[in-house]
């Protein structure tokens, strides 16, 4: 156990000290561009612990892009106002959205939440005088300088986003430790049994789907505004998919699992510097892989080599 | 499932018996909620409980076990039991979310009383297995035990003696007596008619889903319309 923890707060170290070695601009984007998706990939973790799977997290993400985008273009907020808000925001379009859904058993929820994705990206594009449409939202403003760090280069974002990442980390350990991490895993492996011990498991399929979601709506806000612009091409079914694939593969059994997941996987195809288009084809050959020989993810690879070393 | 009314008193045991098919789980479903019944009124302690969700009738003191094995399987056996207690927590939502005092509070009188079911229960020495690897009949007491939790008034077992062997089987109707001696009221549905005639006061014969007789255990043993339905009619054979 404290093993466990030493390992997942050596690996934030090294990102903390990282730039101390290396400032380049390109590695610091990824970085970056892989801690967003962490922490989305930790809120679909979170609503697949109730044993729901969520098709559409890309959507909680837009829904943060854009509603922080606006805030501050629009409603003229400072970012530190919006950011918070846009996490709230997407929580709120979640409940309005598991509230109806989560109460029926089965894959309707999946199938939900795919097809509201879709309305939601079918909205973006088709209200332009808003939303930008295809062409986007562009010149979203960068951050206001918080105190005395201005958000000018790379470094400012890199250790905003670590201080979200630690922060999620936390919530997400906590939630796991807590009783409501307990009833969640409880309603996973049993939803009759839980039901019959009083347990709302509707009440509590909510709570992890809106937690979920406004985790996704916080990355989304700091996406928009570190890129500076925001699409509909970048919260399609292809991210929504993504996300569930980092979880999969870095393994939902611990928080650290949907981490390791999103770098392996951004890592591996920069490595081996193949053309973006052949990405998918990696992560289905590295999921098939992961599915077939390491079913607990990549977590669980240390406890495989020493199960397998004491035969 | 029509026309089947009973009443049941509280501190007895019902026995709930007919051949496969009669409907026994099904009835189940419907009283504990899971199954919403097409007509009729279920009434617990004077109070109208039909339509309410599983988990609302769990709080009004009604709580179940399973015909098959239901359990946290991935969980130890403490775990299972620390889980079941989940009505008595007094620690709203950030209380359980940042572990306040008074969670903590809680939480240990959880525990002991976790720990003095799975002694009741005989279950002690096997409290940090996971549930998934006890043996069958050890399951079935767990599933017991998780119902206990919420010291319910009103206790429904689906076939709890299934997969015990004769000793267990013995063991396990002495704590059900003892339960019932402590105030709950049970009722159990089973297939083992000497042990389920030794255990109630009362039995009722549900058959194609309709109630063919009731009374206590010497009136149904010769109640003609029960051997029927279980040995089929004499002319047949």
């Amino acid at each position: 156990m404290v093993k466990k923890k030493l390992s997942s707060w050596s690996f934030f170290l090294i990102i903390f000290v990282f730039p101390f070695l290396s400032q380049d601009p390109y590695v610091l984007n990824i970085l970056i561009t892989t801690g967003i998706w962490t922490v989305a990939a930790w809120g679909v973790r979170l609503i697949m612990s109730t044993g729901q799977l969520t098709l559409g997290h890309a959507a909680y993400m837009a829904i943060g892009a854009y509603s922080s985008a606006l805030l501050v273009m629009k409603g003229g907020l400072s970012f530190w106002i919006a950011f918070p808000l846009a996490g709230i925001i997407s929580a709120i379009v979640a409940l309005l959205i598991g509230y109806p859904t989560l109460r029926i058993k089965g894959v309707y929820f999946s199938i939900i939440t795919f097809a509201f994705a879709e309305i939601i990206r079918l909205i973006i594009i088709h209200w332009p005088s808003l939303l930008g449409g295809y062409g986007g939202l562009a010149k979203i403003p960068a951050p206001d300088p918080f105190l005395t760090i201005r958000f000018t280069s790379r470094l400012p974002y890199y250790y905003l986003l670590l201080a979200l990442a630690i922060v999620t980390y936390v919530v997400m350990v906590r939630i796991d430790q807590s009783r409501l991490g307990k009833i969640f895993s409880s309603i996973h492996e049993s939803d009759t049994l839980a039901e019959s011990i009083g347990i709302n498991i509707m009440k509590y399929k909510i709570i992890a789907f809106c937690i979920g979601c406004f985790f996704a709506g916080l990355s989304g806000s700091f996406y928009a505004h570190y890129f500076n612009f925001t699409s509909p091409e970048f919260f399609t079914i292809w991210q929504s998919i993504y996300c569930l694939i980092f979880v999969l593969v870095g393994g939902g059994g611990s928080v650290f699992g949907p981490l390791l997941g999103s770098f392996f996987l951004t890592l591996i195809p920069e490595i081996l510097r193949v053309a973006k288009e052949y990405e998918p084809i990696i992560y289905a050959v590295i999921l098939i892989l992961i599915m077939f020989l390491l079913p607990g993810g990549l977590i669980s690879l240390p406890m495989r080599l020493r199960g397998k070393k004491s035969f | 499932m029509s026309e089947v009314s009973f009443e049941l008193e509280a501190g007895t045991i019902l026995g709930l018996i007919g051949p496969n098919g009669a409907g026994k789980t099904t009835l189940y479903n419907i009283i504990s909620g899971f199954l919403p019944p097409t007509s009729g009124r279920i009434y617990f302690r004077g109070e109208d409980i039909t339509g309410l969700r599983p988990d609302q009738i769990a709080q009004k003191g009604l709580r179940r076990t399973f015909q098959t094995t239901n359990l946290f399987k991935n969980k130890t056996v403490l775990e299972n039991l620390i889980i079941a207690h989940h009505l008595q927590v007094r620690a709203n939502f950030w209380d359980l979310l940042i572990n306040s005092a008074r969670a903590k509070v809680s939480e240990s009188k959880i525990h002991q009383s976790s720990l003095d079911i799975l002694q009741f229960m005989g279950l002690t020495s096997m409290k940090d297995e996971l549930a998934k690897n006890l043996p069958h009949g050890h399951q079935r007491a767990l599933g017991v035990a998780i119902a206990l939790a919420a010291s319910p008034q009103l206790l429904l077992l689906d076939e709890p003696l299934t997969g015990m062997n004769a000793e267990e089987s013995a063991q396990f109707i002495k704590l059900l007596r003892t339960l019932r001696d402590q105030g709950l009221t049970l009722i159990v549905v089973e297939h083992d008619m000497k042990a389920i005639m030794g255990l109630s006061q009362r039995i009722v014969v549900l058959n194609y889903g309709r109630k063919i007789a009731e009374g206590s255990p010497q009136e149904i043993q010769n109640n003609p319309q029960v051997i029927e339905a279980y040995l089929g009619s004499e002319r047949i054979i």
